[in-house]
């Protein structure tokens, strides 16, 4: 369900986008007079048929020509396409009066640039060169495509690219996800819990279990990474996107991170891989600075719950292309509440404290690399000290003054 | 064209940045971890258990080692508080901060570990021996930890998510759960044991006569029996069922239901795996 939702989320972002975006086709003709016809002159060297379209892609002419052959056709001034058996379409624009002539291309497919009378026809403005065949992924474009090829992902890494006759791609996705994920599970289930059970280990393990630990977050947090840029490929194939262009000037952010390091436990096992997924709601208030809510995140422990927030300031300061790097500076607070383990008897057992506060100052270098228009996938380096015991899931928690590295991986939507 | 050569033009270049940038951003892109201190302090307790039949001792992940004490009148405890801290000193705080606290209600007795919220992840507790006088009711719990108790004549439970279980003595019975390890009884009392991944060995002792009701989830039971003249025979297994006594043999799979004299031993073991019932060899 969630990835799903990830899917659709991407696909409608993504339509915003498109729909807001501005007209690319500019036409510098006067307004047609409707009521004086013009002559569209249609040559082919070759046998070919030929449809012309106005511009609601309605059919206004359809014939055939002979190889050699000149066809004179009346239409209102106006704008059209003009396919024929070969090559792409043709836009053409036809003014008041005006006369325009269009030799079809011959196979193979050599698109001829339209001829005009410059006696009785204006200069062809720029809309009136050939459309270039537009290709999404290694297939034509379809509308279908943008929503089927990302959700295809979603729910079976690289199937997407398939969608979108790509293959090679697909499948290197799809391996390459089974094997992250593959050497995240043998990591996960080969670790026998009584390891760390015998007496007398004195964490002694910690080395192992430390690579044990980096091995399993490096895992898992390049196959996050790899599950959602396959989504998003599959989106920017489907939807013909080679080049994103990255929403400088967007208003809001969402992310979803798993800031991730690997520490030091008191028993055994003696080190964990500690990671702490959380949501970050970020406003640009002026170009290349953010600031926001974030580090929004819910752990339960053994016998705890832990509810934290924080808030962000974050400054862009490299944003070429497709990506971004930044700073941030930022607190995390976290209030814990806890429930002590009941005893019998009439006598009570010392008094301690259930509940506790931390805060986490931090610092952070932000990498962003976009995939599409508003989607990023996010990789974070973190640098923080926390004042107060900080929870993480389970019965994991770091002390006070512990100065912690983490590495954080996730993706960013802008709007 | 012209835009896709202004996408070339304005694709980034990680050299342009400065070095102090990309020094940094190698630094932490190669750096998750966190740093600290460890920090430790001694247990050693007693409580006396004068007019206590049962203790329970209900403790944080840790190993325990029980061995019943004849002539002993008390509970005995050692052991270490272990701990992390940012600082050496708060490490150090933090394997103080916990507490043991006995509390009493009629004749029943129990141990617990008192820790602060704010600790609780922080610290491990890691016992040596305990002693408890023999002919006492023991009852053990704990999340992580192998469990070893010897000479311990009254009844003994043992509840452990995850460790290996070791008992020698309960006469008064015993019942054990683990969610992974395997258990290893040898008594003369009634015995109920089960384990979610892990292989049982069970054997009777003295003239035998105890029930035994044991089950695995994963893995093989092993029951060593010491008679064999009033059985109620009820096995269960995936695999090979082989039974070996001077009454019953046979060798088979899936079930095997035999009922030898009057029937007032229940014999009841099931196992996703093989079970083996022979009688005690040096009979």
């Amino acid at each position: 369900m969630l990835l799903a939702s990830l899917a659709a989320l991407l696909c409608i972002a993504e339509a915003v986008a498109e729909a807001s975006a501005p007209a690319t086709a500019v036409s510098s003709n006067p307004a047609p007079n409707p009521a004086s016809d013009s002559n569209l002159l249609l040559h082919s060297g070759s046998d070919t048929s030929v449809t012309v379209r106005d511009k609601d892609g309605r059919i206004a002419a359809s014939l055939i020509l002979s190889a050699g052959q000149t066809a004179p056709l009346t239409l209102p001034p106006g704008d059209y396409s003009v396919s024929g058996d070969y090559g792409s379409p043709f836009a053409v624009t036809l003014a008041d009066q005006g006369e325009v002539r269009l030799d079809m291309p011959n196979p193979p497919p050599v698109p001829t640039p339209m001829t005009t009378s410059p006696a009785r026809a204006p200069a062809p403005p720029a809309s009136e060169a050939p459309v270039k065949p537009r290709t999404c992924g290694g297939g034509p474009c379809r509308k279908w495509k943008r929503i089927a090829a990302p959700l295809m992902s979603a729910a079976l890494p690289g199937s997407g690219q398939i969608v979108n006759n790509e293959p090679g791609k697909g499948i290197g996705m799809f391996l390459g996800a089974l094997a992250l994920g593959g050497g995240a599970a043998a990591l996960h289930y080969t670790r026998d819990p009584l390891d760390a059970s015998s007496p007398g280990l004195g964490s002694t393990t910690f080395g192992s279990e430390a690579v044990n630990g980096a091995g399993f977050g490096m895992l898992t947090g390049g196959l996050a990474m790899l599950y959602a840029a396959q989504i998003m490929d599959a989106y920017a194939s489907a939807a013909g996107k080679e080049t994103p262009s990255p929403e400088k000037d967007h208003r809001v952010g969402f992310q979803l991170t798993r800031m991730a390091t690997v520490g030091f436990r008191a028993g055994d096992p003696a080190a964990a891989f500690y990671a702490d997924w959380n949501l970050n709601f970020m406003v640009q208030v002026r170009r290349r600075l953010s600031v926001g809510l974030t580090d929004i995140g819910l752990k339960y422990g053994v016998g705890r719950t832990t509810f934290q927030t924080g808030a962000r300031i974050h400054y862009r300061f490299y944003d070429r292309g497709r990506l971004w790097i930044g700073a941030g500076l930022g607190t995390i607070l976290q209030g814990t509440v806890g429930r002590q383990r009941q005893t019998i008897g009439e006598v009570a057992p010392p008094e301690v404290r259930s509940n506790a506060f931390a805060a986490i100052p931090y610092g952070q270098l932000d990498l962003r690399l976009f995939l599409l228009d508003r989607w990023s996938l996010d990789l974070i380096p973190r640098i923080s000290v926390p004042l107060g015991t900080r929870f993480y899931r389970d019965d994991l928690a770091l002390p006070t003054h512990s100065v912690t590295f983490e590495l954080g991986t996730g993706v960013g939507v802008y709007f | 064209m012209r835009t896709r050569a202004n996408s070339r033009a304005s694709r980034p270049r990680l050299s342009s940045l400065p070095a102090v940038t990309t020094a940094v951003l190698a630094a932490g892109l190669s750096l998750a971890c966190a740093l600290g201190f460890r920090g430790a302090t001694e247990v050693d307790a007693e409580y006396s258990l004068d007019e206590i039949d049962a203790v329970r001792i209900n403790l944080p992940d840790t190993p325990m080692s029980v061995l019943g004490d004849p002539v002993g009148v008390s509970l005995e405890v050692e052991g270490v508080w272990y701990s992390v801290g940012g600082s050496s000193r708060a490490a150090a705080d933090h394997s103080a901060t916990p507490s043991l606290f006995f509390a009493r209600e009629g004749r029943f007795g129990e141990l617990s570990a008192v820790i602060p919220t704010a600790s609780r992840d922080l610290v491990d507790l890691e016992l040596g021996e305990l002693r408890v006088p023999s002919d006492r009711d023991l009852e053990l719990r704990t999340g992580l930890g192998d469990i070893d108790i010897s000479q311990v004549e009254g009844n003994i439970s043992v509840d452990v998510e995850a460790g290996r279980v070791t008992i020698f003595g309960g006469a008064d019975g015993i019942a054990v759960r683990t969610g992974v390890g395997d258990i290893e009884i040898e008594t003369t009392g009634n015995t109920t044991a089960s384990t979610g991944r892990g292989d049982v060995v069970v054997s009777q002792l003295g003239a035998g006569g105890n029930d035994l009701l044991i089950s695995t989830s994963y893995g093989s039971i092993d029951a060593v029996l010491r008679s064999d003249s009033n059985l109620d025979l009820n096995l269960l297994a995936s695999g090979d069922i082989r039974v070996q006594t001077r009454t019953i043999s046979t060798v088979t799979t899936g079930s095997f239901v035999r009922q030898v004299g009057n029937g007032s031993v229940t014999v009841e073991l099931r196992a996703r795996g093989d079970i083996n019932v022979r009688l005690d060899e040096s009979l």
